[in-house]
This record gives structure tokens, sequence and C-alpha cells, in this order.
């Protein structure tokens, strides 16, 4: 709980470097940042609740769509056949 | 260099199909039709959103696969590059019919969230907090990508689900790389806005 208290009025200090983690978030899930701005938003963030949620909840809508994203359909029967033959007679 | 090549494939039974693909055996490509059609028609079907022409896809990716499969050099999963192949295959088909019309500025504003529209999910009907299977999972996830304008559907679909470089998908959509950075935060943080609710590691 005070815990939380003070991470709320660091996260009031530190608004330059809220902003910064929304301009540079894209590059810095990329890991694509020089290694001090990486490193400074990564200590931001174990600082900042707000902006740590934020980058996780990005982070895992990325992950969800790697994980779960990919097409379930079934190749229907007919194509399969006509590919079949157009491997033997084609290639 | 072989043991290598070997060692990073996927699968023994890929390893293999490789091989026989190499010394110009139809059967494999049979086989590889038999163990990965399905996936490569789906990537096709999400990409083009046409049955003919992931069809037509589907047979395109089958030639290059045949035709380049000494390009395959191992360094990725076997099946990611014939993926690729298809994904790339499919990107074919849809210049050629020219469906790649941005329905939404690029240039709207300079927030990125405020350039694509909501996308509409069912409500979570079993609550925010409880962790979804991973099939409920993919069911929101594809409708919520699915819900993207062009072009950040596809762009997403490339980077996030089928793994493309931003290089690859920049070539395929003859765009700069730049660009398809940027749709792809806009596309990620629409669909984070709308996963949001359902975003717990699946169970």
């Amino acid at each position: 709980m005070i815990q939380g208290v003070i991470n709320y009025f660091k996260c009031l200090l530190n608004l330059s470097d809220c902003k910064n983690v929304h301009k540079l978030l894209f590059d810095y899930v990329e890991g694509n940042l020089p290694p001090e701005k990486q490193e400074r938003l990564t200590t931001h963030l174990r600082d900042c609740p707000l902006c740590l949620e934020y980058v996780q909840s990005y982070k895992l809508t990325i992950k969800a769509c790697h994980d779960c994203g990919a097409p379930t359909e079934k190749m229907p029967d007919e194509l399969a056949d006509k590919l079949r033959v157009f491997i033997q007679r084609e290639l | 260099m072989v043991t290598a090549v070997a060692t990073e494939l996927s699968q023994p039974n890929d390893t293999e199909l490789v091989q026989r693909l190499r010394s110009r055996d139809k059967h494999a490509m049979e086989e590889l039709l038999r163990l990965h059609g399905s996936k490569l028609y789906g990537v096709a079907l999400q990409i083009t959103r046409n049955e003919t022409d992931a069809q037509e896809s589907v047979q395109d990716a089958l030639i290059n696969i045949w035709n380049k499969i000494d390009h395959f050099e191992g360094r990725s999963a076997f099946t990611s590059w014939m993926y690729r192949v298809t994904a790339n295959a499919a990107l074919m088909k849809l210049r050629k019919n020219k469906k790649f019309e941005q329905n939404i500025s690029l240039d709207a504003g300079s927030d990125p969230e405020e350039n694509l529209p909501q996308i509409q999910l069912a409500d979570p009907a079993s609550g925010p907090a409880q962790a979804l299977t991973r099939h409920e999972l993919g069911d929101h996830v594809r409708t919520a990508i699915e819900g993207l304008p062009e072009p950040y559907r596809t762009t997403v679909l490339l980077s996030d689900v089928e793994e493309l470089s931003m290089e690859e998908i920049a070539a395929a959509m003859e765009v700069t790389v730049p660009a398809v950075k940027s749709r792809l935060h806009r596309a990620r943080l629409a669909l984070r806005k709308t996963l949001l609710p359902y975003l717990k590691e699946p169970v």
C-alpha cells in the first residue's frame, strides 16, 4: 500500500519518462533503442506501475497474436486432390 | 555444415523432408502437402480473404518451395520458411489484384492510437479476470485481427503471427521499413485496446 503511494508520486515526478515510454514503446519492445535509453526505460518501469502495465499488455498482445493468431482452417479435400495431381504432372 | 543445418531443423520429419525435396522427390512434396497443407492454406486464406486466391497462392507457394528448396539454409525452422514462402505468394496475389488500397490514412494524426477504429468483440462472458483457454483466446485474437483495416491487418499478420522480418514485409508490400513499423505499432495498439480484457496467460 505504502509502496503503491510512493510509486504513484514517483510517477508524477517522472512524467517525461512516462511520455518516453509511449513514444519509444515500439523500439523498446523490439530492443532497437541504444543501450542507455533501453536501460533508462527499464529502470523507469521498475518505478512506474502504470507504464509497466502498459508495456506488459503491449507485449502480451504480441504474444497472443503469435501463440493464438494462426489460422485454423483445414484445406478442402478437393484442393488437396487437385494439388497432388499438380505436383505429379507440373513440377 | 550439413550437421549444423540438420540440428536447427524443427523436427526429424522436416529434416528428412528437406533432404528428399533436395533430391527432387515429388512424393516428398505430396508428404509436405499432407503434413502442412492446411496450415499453408490457412496462411494464404488469412492474407487474401478469398478462397480462389488462397488456392492459387498455395499452388504458387508449392512451386516456389520446389524451385527454391536449395535457398533454405536451415537458419529458421523449415515450417517457418514454408509459411514465409506462402505468405509471400499470397501477398503477390494481393498486389496483382491491387487489394492493398488503404482505407485508413496513415498520416491522419500524430497519435498512433487515434487512427484505427475500435474493434468490437463479444463481451467477455466469463469475466475478464478469468484466464481463457488458448482456443478461446485464439478466437478473440483472430476476430480482432480480422477487424483491423488494411494495411494494418496484413502487416500484423505477417509480423506477429507469421513472423516475417520487417524487411521481408516491406519488400512484399512495397513500402519502406519505417512504414511497416508505423503500421505494425498502430495495429498492435488497436489490438491491445480490444484484447485488454482477455490478455492473461492462456491456461
